[in-house]
């Protein structure tokens, strides 16, 4: 019999494992198209890890996915799921470019404050969908996607009329100026101090799942009847959970447009919204295991960009080592919790009548 | 189609037969070296406690697991099921305790449902198939009504025409009367018997063991994952077979004798004043409605009623797990009725709801985090202030686990290996933690074994004698009879009557509990028997 912890222990070493094999699968498929696999796996070394630039684009490739799946992880420990991150990354973007482009004032004043402004707009846009489901009963999983795309364009909107930067071409802000952006932490390298605000973040989510709050976001996840037996506000932790979820979705957009673009331009993610929901799947929502996932999809996509340049590999490469490992991890997570469930049931269910004792009889037999 | 088992093969004289069969679930050896043969046409009972390996046992000849050592053979043939299909292949059919139907097809269509063949299924065929062998075995069933529209007798019948139509070699019954009430219990004998007597093996599990003794031919013992010893039907009897279950331990709970008080010259009730007063404020019972109901330190009130009465409503109202709806409740002396469950807990007010496995557990959790559900916001649960303290967790749980002897488990096991009994210790132990002044708990011995049973009343009576008040709620009378010293009916959503227990006795609570208050003269027809 295995405790929480070991499980834990087993989900990221499942983890580790499904890395390795998918990089050894998307591998066999290169190697398959008459091209040596080695070649991809160089590419991934220098694009990704020789030397501080390529570090560099390493993480700022990572910290979206880290920080979009660090907001999944949260609701999802109550068994509730936050598909509308990549929209609270919009807002969130807007929200601190807005406060970078028209406060002036010295870094230590604006930066905080830009941050804070993105992770507010972020934290009350995911409150919608909470909020439609508790009052409404409107399932969160489709309110908070289809709200996305309200962010989504909110922001174009903005771009494309009050906050379009003057003789551009091309819909997108002003620049924003140094004081408000990420220093550098290595000069001349993307290496910034967006870095240290996502540590601070990784720390935070794992302690926060140690709190009694964690404990009752695990509560209502494991049992929606126990939650209510025991008096549990689920309605407050619901709505929290995606306060927190918003908040640090939200940082995903800031850290990308105020560490590293510099300016606001339409449809500026990728779909990191979504892309950082299969690092914290692939991590098994565990909230230590989804800084080595990002890492590992950021090491792909610092690859794939440097594959563009190499010789007969496509930057698809990444593509499919990062499907690879998705499928990898979810059929052995499935594996494993069926395990679970078959053990469970090794044991004696326990009985409970779904029917009265028949009084009639009962009563007839007295006489 | 219906499949029947080939003509007698080979020379075995068994329909089934397990030989040396073992199985192990991580750390708990759930069968060992069992040994078992049933011949076509018997009825084999097979009973144990809670754990004892009976549900291990029934699923590795049913397919659902592969035994780790052993021989399963079927008709003199070694098989190797690999899943449940390929024990339905050879004529082997469980019947679950919890009918596996999908409610909302018909009863035709849930009886083809697994089936292969043709693409299109032919359902006025099979609708036929299944009158017919309804009226064979006494299965009266409509083949074309929606499940969702049936009785629990009913969905067992369908459950039970499913599996003698795919085929009657063995038919094994997890614990098939738990579902039913006595009238329809003698039906399901019935066509047990009729089974048998067209040379059908059956298995049948209960824990009633009046029941095994009146259908078995020979009965099966089981304790501690071994097969203990079989005995026929002419040497068993219900005693006998309980003190077997249990070994030596004492079993004055199955004889059902009237629970004795550890009285100190016995004060009993209410005269200590009482703790829980729950007033009905909208007085819908009609005449000779209840409107008040105490209960006082030390003192059992149980509350009689069929399923369904109201007694989830009141339960609720008591513990503020649900809206309080027409009851005040007073605790104490002070109205707690505007209070939260948390607060009503903090107060002293404990609960073990009817399904504890479902609502008081979380089956994912390790104990210690179950038993933690309480207090895990308590400061002394906490490391530096925030965190909830795992090594606290885990020593209190080691010494709950030690104090109600749940057996196999560590504070770090998962709460879902454990079985029922075990299961329902853990909440025990957890709401018994703080010693509250007020328990409430509904059926307590629900698919319980009779030590399991024994146990949880044991635990009940020396709370009670601490000073603790109890509400017992249940929908079994021997239970209420043993334990209570008020009993009160509920019918319909009203309590009808309060009776002291000498008061009550069987056949007027009967009444009670069927709406026929005590203004009823006359014994009504059914009763004339």
């Amino acid at each position: 019999m295995k405790g929480l912890r070991q499980i834990g222990t087993a989900r990221l070493l499942t983890a580790g494992v499904a890395g390795v094999v998918a990089l050894l699968a998307s591998g066999a498929l290169v190697a398959l198209a008459g091209i040596s696999p080695l070649k991809a796996y160089e590419a991934i070394w220098t694009g990704g890890l020789d030397g501080t630039i390529a570090i560099g684009t390493t993480c700022v490739m990572m910290l979206p996915l880290l920080f979009v799946g660090l907001a999944f992880a949260v609701p999802f420990r109550a068994g509730l799921y936050n598909l509308g991150i990549e929209g609270q990354l919009y807002l969130g973007a807007l929200a601190s470019t807005v406060v970078a482009l028209y406060l002036h004032a010295p870094t230590v004043v604006v930066l905080p404050v830009a941050i804070l402004a993105g992770m507010a707009a972020g934290a009350l846009w995911a409150l919608v969908p909470a909020i439609l489901k508790l009052k409404r009963g409107v399932d969160e999983i489709i309110a908070s996607v289809f709200l996305s795309y309200v962010a989504i364009n909110f922001v174009n909107y903005m771009l494309a009329g009050p906050m379009r930067a003057p003789h551009i071409g091309v819909s997108q802000s002003k620049v924003i100026p140094q004081a408000a952006q990420f220093p550098a932490l290595i000069a001349n390298t993307k290496i910034t101090s967006a870095l240290i605000l996502a540590v601070v973040v990784v720390l935070a989510v794992a302690a926060l799942m140690k709190t009694p709050f964690g404990f009752e976001l695990r509560i209502m996840g494991g049992s929606g009847r126990v939650a209510r037996y025991l008096g549990i506000r689920t309605g407050r932790v619901t709505l929290l959970a995606f306060a927190i979820s918003g908040a640090i979705g939200a940082l995903a957009g800031v850290s990308e447009i105020l560490g590293n673009q510099y300016f606001l331009a339409q449809n500026f993610s990728p779909g990191w919204g979504y892309t950082g929901i299969a690092v914290a799947i692939v991590a098994g929502g565990a909230a230590a295991g989804i800084a080595p996932a990002a890492l590992f999809f950021a090491l792909l996509a610092a690859g794939a960009l440097q594959m563009q340049f190499a010789d007969q590999l496509s930057p698809s490469f990444a593509i499919v080592v990062q499907a690879v490992a998705l499928v990898v991890m979810v059929l052995a997570l499935k594996r494993q919790s069926r395990r679970d469930r078959l053990a469970a049931a090794g044991a004696a269910a326990p009985a409970q009548p779904a029917e009265p004792p028949a009084t009639l009889s009962t009563a007839g037999e007295q006489t | 189609m219906t499949s029947r088992p080939p003509a007698a093969v080979g020379a075995s004289p068994f329909a089934i037969e397990l030989r040396a069969v073992c199985k192990s679930f991580a750390s708990v050896q759930a069968n060992q070296d069992i040994n078992l043969g049933i011949k076509p046409g018997e009825v084999r009972g097979i009973v144990g406690e809670n754990g004892a390996g009976k549900s291990t046992l029934m699923a590795i000849a049913s397919g659902l697991y592969r035994p780790d050592a052993g021989q399963v053979l079927v008709q003199g043939v070694e098989r190797h099921f690999k899943s449940p299909h390929d024990a339905i292949a050879v004529g082997i059919n469980m019947v679950h305790q919890h009918p596996m139907l999908v409610p909302s097809c018909t009863v035709a269509q849930n009886v083809a449902l697994g089936e292969s063949g043709p693409a299109v299924l032919d359902l006025d065929a099979i609708a036929e198939e299944v009158r017919t062998l309804a009226e064979r075995y006494g299965l009266k069933v409509d083949p074309s009504a929606r499940v969702e529209t049936l009785s629990p007798t009913e969905r067992q019948r369908v459950e039970i025409l499913t599996a003698l139509r795919r085929g009657q070699t063995l038919l094994i019954l997890d614990e098939p009367t738990s579902v039913l009430g006595e009238a329809d219990i003698g039906g399901l004998f019935a066509t047990i018997r009729r089974v048998a007597a067209e040379g059908c093996a059956v298995i049948f599990t209960s824990h009633k063991l009046r029941e095994v003794t009146e259908i078995c031919s020979a009965v099966s013992v089981m304790r501690h994952g071994r097969l203990l010893t079989t005995v026929t039907r002419e040497e068993a009897d219900a005693d006998e077979l309980a003190r077997l279950m249990v070994g030596d331990a004492l079993v004055d709970a199955a004889a059902g004798s009237p629970r004795g008080r550890a009285r100190d010259g016995g004060a009993p009730a209410g005269e200590r004043g009482a703790v829980l007063r729950v007033v009905q404020r909208q007085r819908t019972g009609g005449d000779g409605a209840v409107h008040e109901l105490q209960v006082g330190a030390g003192e059992v009130l149980g509350i009689a009623g069929v399923e369904g009465s109201g007694q989830r409503e009141l339960v609720e109202a008591i513990t503020g797990v649900g809206p309080s709806g027409t009851y005040a409740v007073e605790f104490d002396g002070s109205d707690i009725t505007a209070l939260g469950v948390t607060e009503r807990a903090r107060l002293g007010i404990a609960y073990v709801p009817e399904d504890p496995n479902v609502e008081a557990l979380v089956p994912d959790f390790p104990v210690s985090w179950n038993l933690a559900l309480r207090e895990y916001r308590d400061p002394a649960m906490r490391r530096r202030r925030w965190f909830l303290d795992e090594e606290a967790l885990r020593a209190r749980a080691a010494a709950s686990i030690e104090a109600f002897d749940v057996r196999g488990a560590a504070g770090t096991t998962r709460t879902a290996v454990l079985s029922g009994g075990n299961r329902q210790k853990v909440v025990l132990a957890r709401e018994l933690a703080r010693d509250p002044r007020l328990l409430v708990i509904v059926n307590p011995s629900a698919g319980l074994d009779v030590g399991a049973t024994q146990y949880v009343y044991e635990v009940l009576c020396r709370h009670r004698d601490r000073g603790a008040a109890i509400v017992l709620v249940s929908t079994e009378l021997d239970e209420i009879e043993t334990l209570s010293d008020r009993i009160a009916v509920l019918y319909r959503g009203a309590v009808v009557a309060d009776l002291s227990r000498a008061a009550a006795d069987r056949r007027k609570l009967g009444l009670l509990m069927a709406g026929l208050g005590t203004a009823s003269t006359e014994p009504p027809a059914w009763s004339a028997t």
